[in-house]
């Protein structure tokens, strides 16, 4: 019942597409030609075609994807053929240039509809690869049942401090604010941990995975001869490693998920650099012809 | 000294305020007491600024007050004014305690001490009911409170909540924010919230954010002193125990008018909660010259309530009225093209439907108000097999054809009924019936013949038999004749069970066969100690057939996966039908042997039973259909979502931060199509309908009263202004949707309409819910939006398959 996009319809796309690149490369071996293989030729000219159209179809996926009212296949579907076709692509491109090429507008095009391509391919890489890992690492919860839980730990811990000693308070609860997730894009990306935590003496520190404050925390239980507040900053510690625990599973999460859809922000625009590229390409050709 | 009124209307509710209004208008000495200090409470006790809905739309409204729909500050508004107007005289505070004596002279005693004589009495005072108090020694007002408004508005104090239901423990999370908590249960565990709510006060109880105590009841609590705090003492399990407190929160529930009516004598058909007071067409109760209006009366709606407060008043003084909906019913009976009056249609009908012959005439007129009459021509389709529709019909004149599968149609001619097995069991029909000759029908809808079936013991029991009867016949005995079998059906018994409960157990003697009526439930077998669910058995099914060819032991247990009905035959019982049924016997082997085998291959697949006890546990044993996402190809897209958004009004019907997950099957948060749905049985306005391909949806007629969010266990409603949700389209391609980062605050279920948009002044939030996309062509939009195929919406058939197919 769950039939993945790859597997979509028994890979019926995946036919299609190894008998376009069949059909593609028969074609051009069996020229017969005077000079070169090249996009020129009768085989060349169909290969382009075939191929600039598959363009524009590929890029329509995206507002397919986005005509929610449309039963015109699914998008499931659309996509399983606009993976197929899309590999396909590469073969009949490449095959249309002749191997031909040079410092200018064809190559440009080329090129752009390589990239393209090639972060599709990673696309479907990540897309087998990262839910996944993204299940395993969530142990069973979404992002925002793990906000919950944060939210929950860092509830307790502020009940705590309550009990304890004003400055241990002033501590913890700058911890808590000096905690970052990522808030830069590439901290996101590596999973980087940028939390801070403001110590009485020695100032602004790091306090990756709460191992500053973690540290303060043992100090302070050295020094302590209150039993009661002991007891409580014992709990302390235990819910402060329970929250890095926790924490750097957010930030695994937040990073895989970027890593999925990372490839989407060379993709997209790529794909539309790649079109407007290659109607350049087909002018040139045209006009100088 | 007491006065004395031609009329006493008690409580000011919009049936009593319009009943007084027109007693006034007509200058008839008379009295309205309302118990609170303004008009209409209930009403007051709207959230602030609520939209009230004037429905039903067709109805006209017949009444000096005036109403139409308009928030409810406004109403209220007009209805003072209209009191004033109208010089209506009535008194606050006037709880009515009890009522004596007969027409002419009934003595009403207020709390206040003061009594009120009058001849008539016209009793509208709704079914909120009383809050129950905690009833100890030293409780006062400033201390001990009934509601909380704002839990925010109270910091760091100590805080007893008393009670288990959902509202105290919404109570005391909310205020365990700020404050210490201890909630106070007089049981040893919370079982009459929702799931939802046990979760989070568990949860909370668990990780010492609010203390609990078990197993007490308050007993007392000390005078004010000078301290802030004061004593509550508890009778526990362990004796007398003491907490010092700065106030006592106690969210007891209410108790309903039921007894306090009963003490007026006004008599009701049976012990059912639900049931309603015996009235005659003209709302007089079983004491004569004492009459009941509104919602007490079954009428649930305000606009029924204010018409019916001017009938009553114009009944008593004598004259003749036709109720507000008479050209209603004269339109609906215009299909039969008769010329009898509507009083003679309704008796023809009571008369030539033996079912309805013992119906009171006012509930029955109801009852056909919210029918339709039908005059199908020959042949034409009225269900098919299969649909989901759950109405019921009853054959005024002509006949039908009942086809059950091929062999030949089944007859059903005048004063028969047909439609009980999918109104009982919420199952797919299971015959497709056409129109015979000149057929007339009466088509009514599932909530009002449940009204009438609590109320009216004797209909109850007919169609309880006929169930009985029919299904046997379905199932194991086609070609017998109704005559034949009816020993068989008396003998046969009729089960409930509740979810989890077990029905038999492996190893037990099998001595009877379950035909499953409503509900579901799941096939256990024990594996190293533990029960694992192998399969699951829904309603219209039999389990236990081993039981009636004798001689074996069980070899699975049985358990009720929801709530679950079934018809039990014994092996005695059935040996009488394999007498009268050659091939029976046969069949019923096959089943067998079918069966052992299944549980013979399934025996190695642990990991499966824990997807479907999860599965279970998620409510899919009462579903019909459900979303299910398949982490493992998931991409986080949220997809799914923004298409629910934009094909319905720019709210998601499903939240894909929520529910929950087990190996990668997650259960999001969205409808289940539940067979049976606990949304619809509150709704005042019968708004949320079942489509013939079971989708469960909420019409127009929504009032937004919040009862179906409420109601729902799988809290899959929520209330939204309607809005237009339309995204950009190179904004969505470039930047998609954007997932929640850097924000420890909890990602709350934001609709885009919920979180920016200012309602206009006239919206008004309405429930709304997944339709299953029943009115777009393609299917449910979230599953065809998927680019990965990890959205798929099921039916309980198709995901037991899935599992199997997988794992085994
Ligand atoms: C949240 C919510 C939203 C709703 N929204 C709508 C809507 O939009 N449109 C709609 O048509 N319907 C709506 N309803 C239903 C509607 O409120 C009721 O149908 C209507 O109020 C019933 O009127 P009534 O006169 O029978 O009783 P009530 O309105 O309940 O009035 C009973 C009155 O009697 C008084 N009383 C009770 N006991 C005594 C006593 N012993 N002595 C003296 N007085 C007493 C009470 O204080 C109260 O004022 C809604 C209901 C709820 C709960
Ligand atoms: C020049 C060729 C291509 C063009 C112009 C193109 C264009 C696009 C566009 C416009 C989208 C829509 C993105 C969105 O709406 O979010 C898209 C999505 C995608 N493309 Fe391509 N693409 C090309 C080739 C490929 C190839 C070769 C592959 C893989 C083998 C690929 C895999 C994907 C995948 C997996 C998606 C994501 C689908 C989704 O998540 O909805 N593409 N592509
Ligand atoms: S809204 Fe809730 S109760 Fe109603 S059908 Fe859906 S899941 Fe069931
Ligand atoms: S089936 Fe339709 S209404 Fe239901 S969640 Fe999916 S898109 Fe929304
Ligand atoms: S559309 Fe599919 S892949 Fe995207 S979030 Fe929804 S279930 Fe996941």
């Amino acid at each position: 019942m769950f039939e993945s996009f790859l597997i979509h319809r028994s890979m019926r796309w995946l036919r299609w597409s190894l008998v376009l690149m069949l059909i593609a490369l028969v074609g051009y071996v069996a020229q017969d030609l005077p000079v070169p293989r090249n996009g020129g030729t009768a085989v060349g000219y169909a290969l382009g075609t075939v191929a600039a159209l598959l363009m524009v179809w590929l890029t329509w996926l995206g507002r397919r994807k986005r005509n929610y009212r449309s039963s015109f296949g699914t998008v499931k579907g659309w996509t399983s053929a606009h993976v197929y076709l899309g590999v396909a692509l590469i073969v009949v491109a490449t095959l249309h240039t002749g191997f031909q090429f040079g410092a200018n507008v064809h190559t440009l095009a080329f090129v752009l509809m390589m990239l393209v391509c090639l972060s599709g391919i990673y696309g479907v890489w990540a897309y087998s690869r990262y839910p996944f890992k993204i299940n395993e690492n969530s142990k069973g919860k979404m992002r925002a049942a793990l906000f919950e839980e944060l939210k929950e730990e860092d509830r307790q811990i502020v009940r705590l401090v309550g009990q304890v000693d004003q400055e241990v308070d002033k501590v913890v609860r700058g911890a808590l604010e000096r905690t970052e997730i990522g808030t830069r894009y590439i901290d996101q990306l590596l999973g980087k941990d940028r939390s801070s935590v403001q110590l009485p003496d020695k100032g602004l520190c790091d306090n990756r995975d709460m191992k500053t404050v973690a540290d303060y925390l043992v100090g302070v239980l050295d020094t302590c001869d209150n039993p009661s507040e002991a007891e409580a900053v014992q709990r302390l510690l235990t819910l402060m490693g329970r929250r890095a625990r926790l924490l750097s599973r957010i930030r695994e999460d937040v990073r895989l998920a970027e890593l999925l859809r990372i490839w989407l922000i060379i993709h997209i625009p790529f794909a539309f650099a790649a079109l407007a590229a290659v109607a350049i390409h087909v002018v040139a050709v045209f006009i100088y012809w | 000294m007491t006065e004395k009124y031609q009329i006493a209307v008690v409580g000011a509710g919009p049936g009593g305020l319009s009943a007084a209004a027109h007693a006034a208008t007509l200058e008839v000495p008379h009295v309205l007491l309302e118990k609170s200090p303004a008009v209409a409470d209930t009403i007051q006790k709207y959230q602030k600024g609520k939209h009230v809905m004037a429905e039903p739309g067709i109805l006209p409204l017949r009444s000096e007050v005036p109403f139409a729909q308009g928030t409810r500050e406004h109403i209220l508004s007009e209805w003072d004014q209209s009191l004033a107007d109208n010089g209506v005289n009535i008194q606050f505070g006037a709880e009515v305690t009890s009522i004596e004596g007969a027409k002419g002279d009934f003595r009403i005693s207020l709390s206040n001490g003061q009594q009120v004589q009058a001849e008539a009495v016209v009793l509208g005072i709704g079914v909120q009911g009383n809050l129950r108090t905690l009833g100890v020694e030293g409780e006062s007002p400033d201390f001990v409170e009934y509601q909380l408004d704002d839990p925010d508005a109270i910091t760091d104090e100590t805080i007893l909540v008393v009670g288990a239901g959902d509202a105290a423990i919404e109570n005391a999370v909310a205020l365990a924010e700020h404050n210490r908590v201890t909630i106070v249960n007089r049981r040893d565990e919370f079982a009459r919230a929702k799931d939802g709510n046990i979760a989070l006060i568990q949860a909370a109880i668990e990780s010492g954010e609010i203390t609990c105590l078990y197993n007490s009841v308050p007993s007392g609590i000390s005078p004010a002193s000078d301290e802030p705090t004061r004593i509550v003492s508890f009778s526990t399990a362990d004796g007398e125990a003491t907490v010092a407190a700065n106030r006592v929160i106690a969210r007891l529930g209410a108790i309903p008018p039921r007894s306090l009516v009963e003490s007026f004598g006004v008599e009701f058909p049976n012990k059912d909660p639900a049931s309603l007071p015996i009235l005659s067409t003209r709302y007089e109760s079983s004491v004569e010259g004492l009459y009941v209006i509104g919602a007490l009366a079954g009428y649930p709606l305000i606009k029924q309530a204010m018409n019916q407060g001017y009938e009553v008043v114009e009944t008593i003084l004598g004259r003749e009225v036709q109720p507000a909906d008479h050209d209603l019913l004269e339109d609906k009976f215009r299909t039969l093209g008769t010329n009898d009056s509507v009083d003679d249609v309704l008796a023809r009908m009571q008369r030539d439907i033996p079912l309805f012959s013992e119906v009171n005439p006012l509930m029955f007129r109801e009852l056909i108000l919210d029918s339709k009459v039908h005059k199908p021509s020959q042949g034409e389709l009225i269900f098919s097999k299969n649909d989901y529709t759950n109405s019921f019909y009853s054959i005024l004149q002509g006949d039908v054809r009942i086809e059950v599968d091929s062999g030949t149609p089944i007859i059903s001619g005048q004063g028969n009924f047909f439609g009980e097995l999918s109104l009982l069991s919420g199952r797919r029909r299971s015959a497709t019936v056409r129109a015979g000759d000149h057929c007339e029908l009466i088509e009514t809808p599932r909530k009002s013949m449940n009204k009438l079936l609590n109320s009216v013991a004797a209909a109850k029991k007919v169609l309880d038999e006929t169930f009985v009867l029919r299904v046997i016949q379905g199932r194991f005995a086609p070609e017998l004749s109704i005559e034949a079998l009816q020993p068989i059906a008396s003998a046969a018994k009729l089960n409930e069970y509740q979810a989890g409960e077990t029905i038999f157990s492996e190893g037990d003697d099998a001595d009877a066969l379950h035909l499953i009526r409503s509900g579901s439930v799941s096939i256990l077998k024990q594996y190293e100690g533990k029960d694992l669910p192998m399969s699951y058995v829904s309603a219209g099914n039999y389990v236990g057939e081993m039981g009636v060819l004798g001689g074996y032991k069980r070899s699975a247990t049985v358990r009720a996966s929801v709530k679950t009905q079934t018809v039990s035959i014994d092996a005695d019982n059935f040996k009488k039908l394999l007498a009268l049924n050659e091939d029976l016997r046969a069949r019923i082997s096959e089943v067998v042997s079918g069966r052992l085998k299944d549980n013979m291959s399934n025996q190695s697949s642990e990991e499966a039973g824990g997807v479907l006890d999860f599965l279970l546990q998620q409510g899919l044993g009462e579903a019909t259909d459900v979303l299910l996402i398949n982490k493992s190809l998931c991409i986080n897209c949220d997809n799914c979502e923004t298409a629910c958004a934009q094909t319905h009004d720019g709210t998601s019907r499903l939240n894909r931060q929520g529910g929950a997950i087990f190996a990668e099957v997650h259960v999001p948060t969205s409808c289940r199509h539940c067979e049976d749905p606990h949304c619809m049985k509150d709704c005042p306005p019968d708004a949320i309908q079942r489509a013939p391909g079971g989708e469960v949806f909420i019409g127009d007629n929504c009032i937004g009263c919040g009862n179906c969010e409420r109601n729902c266990p799988y809290d899959v409603i929520q209330m939204a202004y309607p809005g237009s949700g339309e995204k950009s389209f190179w904004r969505n391609l470039f930047l998609g949707e954007a997932q929640p980062v850097s924000n420890p605050d909890p990602v709350k279920w934001v609709t885009p309409n919920d979180a920016g948009a200012s309602p206009q002044a006239s919206a008004i939030k309405k429930a709304v819910k997944c339709d299953m996309c029943k009115d777009l062509s393609g299917g449910p939009a979230c599953v065809r939006a998927c680019p990965t195929g990890a959205a798929n919406r099921l039916s309980p058939e198709q995901f037991v398959q899935t599992i199997s197919e997988r794992l085994v």
